[in-house]
């Protein structure tokens, strides 16, 4: 329990840091959001006007937290570029919560892919003692990890949506109208991403309980009289698997980002087109958000993964 | 009887254990000495058909448990004796237990293995606990429930004597198992296992690169070198008349001055 109180403290002095730092950038970042609103053709009045709306001309530690305690309530600020109507600008928390609930059931199912997929190969290609089905997993494995995820992606949509006609490739739902059938489209973008995570898993996790089945305690266990198949489950898969959960965590937190070129590959609205187009019209108030997300959703990830180690390692200690 | 006949162990065509013949009873003690790398552990590995999958065991060579041949039995005949007639304990108490399970749970295992009738989890964690009270481990019912790492080293290699015994094998193999310890432990360690042994009949095979401890311990002492048995015989005349000049060189590292002066003047002698 300390131990989970200690993280937990670094978990929020790091998100701290973290917003510190994403507001400070947006301060330092050429570009006066008041003209990029209104153009520069706008009256003085009408500058002076938004630019006390906007808080602008308070002090920066003021500025810092009167943002913060935006960001808390959900006000992200508007964005430069969308309109909401003809006299307002959108809201980036409202632009963002449509985007956003795309890029976490991508990663979310993206990321249980990898799980189910890779442990049991990642078992089975450690514990096997035939050369040709490690020879087999092997190519499978160098050629997922090789093959650009575009072209994954082509490929998924070629064979699972032309050959096999399980999905209509651009056949995008939203959530919003058919649930099972935005899940049942998720499903292929969503195999484009881990596949080659899985790979790597598998393999990273094959290495991993190679290494541990050469341990003594494996030797002991022989000794004892246990069985291959008892050895591999019951002793070497708890020990073979604590360095693959780091690097299970590590490859959440990177599809947490979003995966921009397979949303648009299987044209979905998410966050990673989101980003890309607006940092290319520098649209800041979003492009901040968007930085506060991806780097939270690291730093949280990582806090999960601290966790689940306490679990699995006894000797983590406070 | 646990006859070793003539066994021979290659890497390749690396002879690591060549033509190796000897006896082990039930109830004495069997101490193998010899420098590091002479091929003790093989020795031990080959009897519990753990050795590693690239050694290959020469034609010609036989390991027999009261009559019955070893080599060459099925994976799954060996697993049933391995820690049911004949256990062993290693040298590395830090590493040799698994890290990631309790104590306890890996004392019965060894139990569950041997299809031993299980009436209840309460007779398993009986049995547990006596094998650890037997084995002098401190506060038995608070390790039962600890992991590894949590114990001192003299305390695992205790909880690899009690793991090993817990099926009362016919004989335990213990390769150097107090060479990691400091010498208090040794004492206690060594004591142990001589009770066990009188307590059970059990015939324990001792291996060490350190002939004292075998003084006042070992019925029967083979001196090992280069994979070879260079000579076998009771304690004293081991200690007293070696014939080989490595066992004397063995005894002479002893730092014990008595000793070497014994071992000069039955040098001069000959
Ligand atoms: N996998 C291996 N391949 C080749 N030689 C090995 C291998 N394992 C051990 N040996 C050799 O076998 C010999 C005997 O080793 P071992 O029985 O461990 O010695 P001891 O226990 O007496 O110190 C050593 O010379 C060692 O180098
Ligand atoms: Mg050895």
């Amino acid at each position: 329990m300390k131990y989970i109180a200690k993280k937990l403290i670094t978990l929020i002095l790091t998100l701290f840091l973290i917003s510190v730092l994403v507001f400070l950038i947006f301060q330092v970042i050429p570009g006066d959001p008041v003209l990029s609103i209104l153009g520069t053709e706008a009256t003085e009045e009408k500058i002076e006007s938004l630019r006390e709306e906007l808080g602008l001309n308070a002090s920066l530690p003021e500025r810092y937290f009167d943002w913060l305690s935006g960001v808390m309530k959900g006000d992200l600020g508007r964005s430069y570029r969308y309109k909401e109507n003809l006299n307002e600008q959108m809201a980036v928390s409202r632009l963002v919560a449509g985007k956003l609930p795309v890029t976490l059931t991508l990663a979310g199912m993206s990321l249980l892919f990898i799980i189910v997929l890779s442990i049991p190969i990642g078992i089975l290609w450690g514990g096997t003692k035939h050369k040709w089905l490690d020879a087999l997993l092997n190519v499978l494995a160098q050629f997922s990890m090789s093959v650009p995820s575009f072209f994954l992606g082509i490929i998924v949509i070629y064979f699972f949506g032309l050959i096999m006609k399980w999905f209509t490739p651009g056949g995008y739902v939203s959530y919003k109208e058919d649930f099972s059938g935005y899940i049942q489209y998720m499903i292929f973008p969503a195999l484009t991403v881990a596949l080659p995570k899985v790979a790597m898993t598998a393999r990273f996790l094959r290495n991993s309980i190679i290494n541990q089945l050469n341990a003594d305690y494996v030797r002991t266990a022989y000794s004892k009289g246990a069985g291959r198949t008892r050895v591999l489950f019951l002793h070497v898969l708890k020990n073979a698997m604590i360095p693959v959960v780091t690097f299970i965590g590590v490859i959440a937190a990177e599809i947490a980002a979003g995966s921009i070129v397979v949303e648009q590959v299987f044209g979905l609205p998410g966050i990673g087109r989101l980003l890309v187009s607006s940092i290319s019209t520098r649209d800041y108030p979003v492009v901040q958000a968007l930085m506060l997300y991806i780097v939270s959703a690291v730093v949280i990830v990582y806090f999960l993964v601290d966790v689940l180690y306490r679990y699995i390692d006894p000797r983590v200690e406070e | 009887m646990l006859e070793i006949d003539n066994l021979t162990v290659e890497f390749g065509t690396k002879k690591v254990l060549d033509g190796v013949s000897l006896t082990a009873e039930k109830g004495k003690v069997l101490g193998i000495v010899g420098e590091s790398g002479s091929g003790k552990t093989m020795t031990a590995l080959a009897v519990m058909g753990l050795l590693s999958p690239d050694a290959r065991v020469a034609e010609g060579s036989s390991i027999q448990l009261d009559g019955k041949e070893l080599i060459g039995l099925p994976e799954k005949k060996l697993a049933a004796i391995r820690g049911n007639d004949i256990a062993m304990i290693f040298q590395e108490p830090m590493t040799s237990l698994n890290p990631t399970m309790r104590i306890g749970r890996q004392l019965e295992e060894a139990l569950r293995l041997h299809g031993q009738k299980i009436p209840s989890k309460s007779w398993l964690r009986e049995k547990v606990m006596e094998a650890l009270k037997e084995a002098c481990l401190p506060e038995p019912e608070k390790q039962y429930d600890r992991y590894p790492h949590e114990l001192s080293g003299g305390m695992r290699q205790r909880v690899m004597i009690a793991m090993g015994t817990i099926c009362r094998p016919d004989y335990l193999l213990c390769d150097e198992p107090t060479t990691a310890l400091d010498v208090t432990t040794e004492k206690g360690i060594l004591e142990l296992i001589n009770r066990i042994r009188t307590e059970h009949n059990m015939g324990i095979i001792f291996i060490t690169h350190d002939l004292k401890l075998l003084r006042g311990f070992a019925d029967k002492v083979a001196v090992m070198c280069k994979g070879k048995v260079v000579e076998q015989g009771s304690v004293e005349q081991i200690f007293n008349a070696p014939v080989e000049e490595y066992t004397r060189r063995l005894i002479a590292s002893i730092p014990d001055r008595q000793h070497r002066r014994n071992v000069k003047a039955a040098g001069a002698e000959k």
